[in-house]
């Protein structure tokens, strides 16, 4: 009977202790990993918005803590500008790595402007890539119809014939689907399960490192996406083709100026230097681009100034590794310099 | 199988559970047996046999000296020991240096042990512990069960600590029963190895292995603070290591020395090696040293003993060229310091007056930067490498300006716990066992485990000593 009771005692301290410790570090979570709440949707400008109003800390890689407006976009909290230009990518555009001001659409802004106000507004989403965008675009021109400019953003050109042309299906887009009301048809449950996420960072944590760990056992994939050969037939096939009616499906939805922004993925190299990893499709792009009156940014060269004049590496952070995931502060300057060149 | 893996939780798991109701010694043994070869060949099925062949001629060879000492040949038993030592060492450099197969997991730390198994034997070192099976003045010749499981023993047969026999094979007839105690104690050394292996040491790997990579890119700041880096993930990597081995030996009753005790804080070479994989220098100094002759045959003879053995421990972490110069610069730096203390004895004071205190500190952070600098050929892939990283540290050379964040954060958590042990004025680590039975040492504990799950970064897995 006492052996039991000790037993029960100690089961019982321990789940308290596990109760404290849990508390301690799920506080302490918050000062580093505390992403926003997103909010998925079928069509519109992105794949989804996040939680309208709302704040969210990153520090994983790089560190930043990330602004959430009104309309559910990282940006901000500056009125929008009567004549703006339109930013839309993936992960890189959203910039939850680097603080805001710092985003090469935030640096753009403040050299167009002088006014409090957003010139360049930021609708970047995690996974929202090139032909994601390109799939969104009704919706980007139905939710942004009196914006000046759209900048498209993509870290890569390696998309094949077929996914070229499945870039022009697109996803549509309903004018009622706005952050502001998925917001408010949300149901009790919806909600709450909203707020206990975002009381537990550390659980979402915990799921991230799962997630990742589940990863770290899988064999690595084997597809080169680089591969010359593949790229050499597809150049020699239908690809200029595809590639020009894709190009004239952009222009045929807007007259506004369209700039492609494109930023090679680098690697180290043993010997030194720094190698941009590419599929060599950049000449197909800037010519069909420059056929249907459409501006395409590549990067490649101030990159590679950049690291041979300053050993700056465009890919990157203090807390993670040169050359490899997100571009850096050093990348979205030099990203909004060339941008600048082009618009002012 | 890796001590951080799901079926090592399960093997250790059973393990426990049969050993708490097996009562009978040999049985005992057995189990660990084959949960040693079983743990072992999970790495390699094939290397199994070659462990078990050797593991059995050193058995053999230990009794057939024993054999001969007991029959007055002590010429013939001390032949017959070199003999065996030979052949060991032989087997060894055959996979290590020839590259005809790859090296068999462990194979440079269970070979010490069987060498140890041979000249403990030889000099009668093995002894039996009162109140085991058997009588105390018996003449010890390990069975071959004991042999088996000594040379075998899972918990360290991948990357040591390096144990003696005359230390291990006496709790085999003795084996401590798990009480709550050791539980508690074995279980924290494991968790907090396995926080200074996936947290810290897998964190730093991720900016040395980049920058080691390709040294030429990055500037000769950037690579001295990553050879800080390096020391220190070999640091945690090891000790981490240790500590979980340690920790599952403890489980199944076994002590095991500590292998780690804040190297960084050495003030000296020789403070260094009595503070850095402390199972193999007390090996090397055993084995090696003193049957070289060791400070016992003037001051030449010794400074050529000491350059040896560390010549001899350079060539036994790794083939190339950068490990023998690491060791000889290792033995260079030992003779120096042992050359200068001759000529400048110290006259030791209890008085511990600022000034000593200061140049205690001085001594320390230039023990730190050599010690950090011989870990470059020890890290560096090729010789070349090795130049081009000194080289550009020591010009300065323009490059990737990389500062890694979390150099800076466990260099200073490592900095704090030597600072604290160095207020105490105590020369060991300040890292106490929680007290479990209390309840903020059960809260500590499970902010140890959670944070582990939270930080721990999956990507580098191995042990590096395990490559050695």
């Amino acid at each position: 009977m006492h052996k039991t009771g000790f037993y029960i005692k100690h089961i019982i301290q321990w789940g308290f202790a596990f109760a404290i410790a849990f508390i301690i570090l799920n506080l302490a979570t918050f000062a580093f990993y505390d992403p926003c709440q997103e909010l998925l949707r079928s069509g519109g400008s992105t794949t989804g918005f996040l939680l309208p109003d709302s704040k969210g800390v990153y520090g994983l890689e790089g560190y930043c803590i990330a602004n959430i407006d009104g309309n559910g976009y990282v940006n901000r909290d500056l009125p929008r500008s009567d004549h703006y230009i339109l930013v839309c990518g993936a992960s890189h555009t959203e910039g939850l790595f680097i603080p805001l001001k710092s985003r090469y659409s935030d640096i753009l802004n403040d050299m167009l402007t002088d006014k409090d106000e957003l010139c360049v507004y930021n609708i970047g989403r995690s996974g929202n890539y090139f032909s994601v965008v390109l799939q969104h675009l009704d919706g980007i021109l139905g939710e942004f119809p009196d914006a000046d400019a759209l900048i498209i953003e993509t870290d890569t050109l390696t998309y094949d014939t077929k996914a070229l042309y499945d870039s022009q299906i697109q996803t549509g887009y309903d004018p009622g689907e706005t952050a502001r009301s998925m917001l408010d048809n949300l149901s009790q449950r919806q909600r709450l399960s909203i707020k206990v996420k975002q009381s537990l960072p550390l659980v979402r944590e915990l799921h991230k490192q799962y997630l990742t760990y589940e990863e770290s056992k899988a064999e690595p994939s084997s597809s080169d996406i680089l591969d010359p050969d593949f790229w050499e037939k597809e150049f020699s096939g239908g690809y200029s083709k595809a590639l020009d009616e894709l190009m004239g499906f952009i222009r045929s939805k807007t007259d506004k100026q369209v700039i492609i922004l494109y930023h090679p993925a680098v690697s180290i190299q043993k010997d030194g230097s720094m190698k941009l990893l590419t599929n060599d499709a950049e000449p197909y792009y800037e010519e069909i681009c420059a056929k249907h009156d459409i501006d395409f940014i590549d990067m490649s060269d101030a990159f590679m100034k950049a690291y041979n004049e300053e050993h700056i590496v465009p890919y990157g952070f203090s807390n993670t590794t040169p050359g490899d995931g997100h571009i850096n502060r050093a990348a979205h300057r030099m990203m909004a310099e060339e941008l600048y060149k082009k618009l002012r | 199988m890796s001590f951080l893996s799901l079926p090592f939780v399960i093997l250790i798991s059973v393990l426990l559970i049969l050993l708490f109701f097996i009562k009978n010694g040999k049985a005992e043994r057995l189990l660990l047996l084959i949960a040693s070869y079983l743990f072992y060949a999970c790495f390699d099925v094939h290397a199994l046999a070659l462990l078990f062949l050797l593991s059995l001629f050193t058995w053999a060879g230990a009794k057939l000296i024993a054999g001969l000492i007991k029959n007055g040949q002590k010429d013939s038993s001390k032949k017959l020991l070199i003999a065996c030592i030979f052949v060991q060492v032989i087997v060894l450099a055959f996979f290590k240096y020839a590259g005809l197969f790859p090296m068999p997991v462990g194979l440079s730390f269970y070979m010490l042990q069987a060498i140890s198994l041979l000249a403990d034997t030889y000099r009668g070192d093995i002894k039996i512990p009162s109140g085991a099976e058997v009588p105390e003045d018996a003449p010890v010749v390990p069975s071959l069960l004991d042999s088996l499981v000594y040379i075998g023993f899972f918990p360290q047969v991948v990357s040591g600590p390096i144990v003696k026999a005359r230390d291990f094979i006496p709790q085999l007839s003795a084996r401590k029963k798990l009480t709550l105690e050791r539980f508690s104690y074995g279980i924290q050394l494991f968790a907090l190895g396995a926080f200074l292996k996936l947290v810290m040491a897998d964190r730093l790997a991720v900016c040395v292995d980049k920058v080691y990579d390709a040294p030429l890119a990055y500037s000769g700041l950037t690579l001295l603070l990553t050879s800080v880096g390096y020391s220190l993930q070999l640091l945690f990597d090891f000790a981490g290591y240790s500590d979980m081995a340690i920790g599952v030996a403890w489980l199944l009753g076994f002590d095991l020395e500590k292998n780690f005790n804040l190297p960084y804080m050495s003030v000296n070479p020789s403070d260094f090696w009595h503070r850095w994989h402390i199972s193999l220098s007390s090996w090397l100094k055993d084995y090696l040293y003193i049957p070289l002759g060791g400070s016992r045959k003037g001051n030449t003879r010794t400074y050529i003993n000491i350059f040896l053995t560390m010549v001899i421990s350079g060539l036994w972490h790794g083939s190339t060229v950068n490990f023998l110069i690491w060791g000889a610069l290792h033995g260079l730096w030992q003779v120096i310091h042992r050359a200068l203390t001759h000529l400048h004895p110290n006259n030791k004071t209890e008085q511990r007056t600022p000034l000593l205190r200061f140049r205690s500190v001085i001594s320390m952070i230039l023990s730190f930067l050599a010690v950090n600098f011989l870990w470059i050929p020890f890290r560096a892939q090729t010789l070349s490498d090795t130049w081009t990283i000194v080289s550009r540290i020591v010009t300065l050379k323009p490059g990737i300006g990389y500062y890694y964040v979390y150099i800076f954060i466990f260099g200073a958590i490592l900095l704090i716990v030597q600072l604290i042990t160095a207020c105490k004025g105590d020369s060991g680590n300040p890292v106490k066992p929680l007290p479990l039975g209390r309840m903020y040492g059960k809260i500590a504990f499970c902010i140890l485990i959670i944070a582990t799950l939270m930080f721990a970064y999956f990507g580098s897995g191995a042990f590096i000593y395990s490559q050695f």
